[in-house]
Order: C-alpha cells, then structure tokens, then sequence
C-alpha cells in the first residue's frame, strides 16, 4: 500500500492505493491520526486506488469518524470500487459516512461544511 | 504479519494455476486476511503472530473442484470455532458502533459456505465460493 496526501480548499486527501487490510491498516491509521491533529480537521478519504478493504481497514475508517465527530471535523470518503463498496454494505457502513462519486465531489462537500 | 503476506502470494500462485480471474481474488484475500488474523488473535495471543511466519503450524490448503474454490486453514491452537462468534453490529449509530465479529460476518457473506471443525487436535475452517472463471481443476497444497 501506498498514500497519496495532498491539500486541496483546506481539505487534506488521504489516497490509499492497494490493499487495506491487517498488513497495511496500522499505516494508513497513523497516518489519518496525524491529519486529526489539526483543528476542526476537513478530511477526504479517496479509495479509487483501494484493491480491496478487510475489517481491520474498516475498524481504521471507522475510528477516524467517531473522532472526526469529536472534534467537529468534515470527513468524506471518495470512489468506493465494486470491491471496495461491497465490503462497505455487507458491514452496513454506509450509512456512517458521507460517500460522494468522485475526489472532486468529496472535496466540495467536506470543504463547504 | 508476514504470514498473512505469504498466504496472498501462495493463493495468487494458485489462482493463475487453476485460470480464476483477477477480479474474483479480492473476496479470497480478504477471507484469507480475516481468518489468519483471528487464528493469531484467538489462537496464539498477541505477540506471538511470528506462529504465522514460522514452522508448519498454520497450514493453507487450496482446492478446486466443479468449479468450486476452497480455502482450508487449519491450526494447532487451543479449541476456537469463529462460526459461534456475535454477530456484528451493523445498524446502530455511529456513536456507539463496535466494529467487533465485522471479519467472520465478512468472510460468510462473501464465502457461499464455510465450515469449522475439530479434527486431531487441529482447528480447520473451511471455505467454498463456486465461480465461474475457473479454466481447470486440481488440488495445491
């Protein structure tokens, strides 16, 4: 796995590209932790580049929105794959978290929140 | 936790043997992914996910037959059958969401069966999908 970061209108994109699973999942969780560090953190997570997602990744996405919540953070998650996005209702994710089509579309959501 | 590493690679192997498409992997990695990491967890304890990596003691088996793919892990570990798990929560809010039993509720949505057994001081789970995309048959251990 790698992670692409970059800023964008104040919101930082987390791009993981890969597997997430209980091999890289420590990983990308260090690196969302170091994002939450900001004040009132506006937060994209794009898994277009994301193979597939196990429920130690998941266990990741979903300890980032209890604590976005916390800290009264935007947080939206971007291009969810077949794999990616059958994981996510198999798991009855999808309800926890705003899912938009594209990064473009993530962006604009949690920037104007 | 290397071993879970190496089960990928070793199914990856097998799947070009027996012809199954890239697109239908992710399911067996992700079913390989929950159960390795539970049989660490439940089976030797943190600290110990070197069982993994190390001698023969977690063995993969990998089949094909009729068109059906199974996965069998098996391990010398204490009596732990992740069949008999609660299931996980997956309606209630996010506030007071626990992401505990997610993995085995995973791997027997995604797996059209699995079974566990207790067979010579071992436990075995044993995982089926049926596909389509399979262009031969045969056995790797």
């Amino acid at each position: 796995m790698t992670i692409e970061e970059v800023e964008d209108r104040g919101v930082v994109v987390i791009a993981p590209a890969g597997r997430v699973d209980s091999t890289t999942s420590d990983e990308l969780d260090r690196r969302l932790r170091a994002v939450l560090d900001r004040k009132a953190p506006r937060v994209v997570v794009d898994l277009a580049q994301v193979e597939y997602i196990s429920s130690a990744g998941l266990r990741v996405l979903l300890a980032l929105a209890k604590r976005m919540r916390e800290q009264k953070g935007a947080l939206a998650l971007a291009s969810l794959g077949d794999a990616v996005r059958q994981v996510f209702e198999l798991a009855g994710f999808l309800p926890l978290f705003t899912v938009a089509a594209t990064r473009a579309d993530a962006v604009a959501v949690t920037s104007a929140s | 936790m290397d071993g879970v590493a190496d089960a990928r690679a070793a199914f990856d192997a097998f799947s070009r043997r027996v012809g199954l498409a890239d697109t239908a992997r992710w399911r067996f990695h992700v079913a390989l992914d929950e159960i390795l990491s539970n049989v660490v967890r439940h089976g030797f304890g943190p600290g110990r996910a070197s069982a993994l990596a190390g001698d023969a003691a977690i063995e993969l088996v990998f089949g094909v037959e009729d068109g059906v793919i199974l996965i069998e892990v098996t391990d010398p570990a204490t009596p732990f059958n992740p069949l008999e798990a609660p299931p996980p929560d997956t309606t209630s809010a996010i506030e007071s969401r626990v992401p505990g039993g997610l993995g085995i509720a995973l791997v027997t949505s995604l797996m059209d069966d699995v079974q566990y057994e207790r067979r010579a001081d071992r436990n075995h789970v044993i995982m089926k999908w049926r596909v389509r995309d399979v262009a031969s048959a045969g056995t790797d251990r």
